[in-house]
């Protein structure tokens, strides 16, 4: 009675027999054909790899510029609170006077630290007084007939790797308006 | 062997009478393709700035207030229509460019110092898609199926 292992062996020996050069030839071109898939895969995976880095490089920035683009009204809303604050206007004789100027300093800090973080995320400001129309940056709401260059800026324009978020809502004419009372922003 | 078809793609394009937009077929379901401002809708919009640049889409909505003489839309309104026509005739009241009664009483829009008629108008808009699909997808654009449908 044979055992399992004596059959193992038998075949073995049977597997041990020498080659013919076809066969070794056979086996060669069949490795090299392993060898080439295999090189294959790790090229394809060398490149889904890349694409996988690139895709989610471009999900940070898109994460980026939605959270900006949410806090547009935000800074848009601060931009006017700024703008309209009641400054000098409370009599110097008012012992609250001085609190709040203070408190009016306090939110002018704030609004200008939330400028600074949207700035850190690579967004830049487009604020043009004084400079020609660009359709690229910019978006006319009214045109007084002669001149091309903004004359008012009634929204800041937001730019996020040379996208523009919003382009900025401007006044076009031939003349600049008397004040802009909101320079803290970057020129472009 | 290279398949053909891998070279180019085909898009699809919504050619509306206020905005337009593209598509292609991806796993077997349609993917609206963002432009190159990154909207998935490109108003259907051309004008002339005042350099003689042409521009397409947004940017030519966002000087129309300047400059509303070369600055064309709603020419899909226009298309396939006589000038006779009761609703060119309602149009012209309306729209702030020039329109006049071309050959055999077509109607022709005039940009800058040229008179067009709308079918040119609305090919500058499709030619603005299939640049920004083309830049989008990286490959080029061979075949597109367009669907024009007027409500009026």
């Amino acid at each position: 009675m044979t055992t399992k292992k004596q059959h193992t062996n038998k075949k073995r020996g049977h597997a041990e027999t020498p080659k013919t050069p076809d066969s070794v030839n056979q086996l060669e071109s069949k490795a090299q054909e392993y060898l080439q898939g295999w090189q294959r895969c790790q090229a394809d995976f060398e490149n889904y790899r890349k694409e996988e880095d690139k895709n989610r490089q471009l999900a940070r920035e898109f994460l980026k510029a939605t959270i900006v683009s949410e806090l547009i009204p935000v800074l848009d809303n601060f931009d006017v609170a700024m703008k309209h604050s009641p400054g000098d206007s409370t009599s110097p004789a008012d012992p609250t006077d001085s609190k709040a100027k203070q408190w009016l300093h306090g939110i002018g800090h704030i609004h200008k630290q939330l400028v600074q973080l949207v700035e850190s995320w690579g967004v830049r400001i487009i604020n043009p007084v004084g400079e020609p129309f660009d359709p690229l940056y910019h978006e006319a709401l009214d045109h007084d007939g002669a001149g091309h260059a903004v004359t008012q800026v009634v929204h800041k324009g937001y730019l996020f790797q040379d996208r523009v978020l919003r382009p900025a809502k401007v006044r076009v004419g031939t003349q600049a308006a008397p004040s802009q009372p909101t320079q803290q922003a970057n020129q472009t | 062997m290279i398949d053909k078809q891998s070279d180019g793609v085909i898009i699809g394009i919504d050619l509306g009478t206020t905005n337009s937009a593209m598509a292609i077929v991806e796993g077997g379901q349609p993917k609206i393709i963002e432009n190159t401002e990154g909207n998935r809708t490109t108003p259907s919009v051309v004008a002339l700035s005042k350099a003689g640049e042409r521009l397409v889409g947004q940017i030519a909505k966002r000087q129309a207030v300047t400059n509303s003489d070369n600055t064309i839309y709603s020419a899909k309104r226009l298309m396939g229509r006589r000038f006779k026509d009761k609703e060119v005739q309602k149009a012209l009241k309306i729209l702030p460019y020039h329109i006049r009664e071309g050959n055999s009483g077509s109607v022709e829009i005039k940009l800058g110092e040229k008179w067009l008629r709308p079918s040119e108008i609305s090919a500058m808009v499709l030619q603005k898609l299939k640049a920004d699909a083309e830049a989008k997808l990286g490959k080029k654009v061979t075949d597109s199926t367009k669907r024009k449908t007027n409500r009026s």
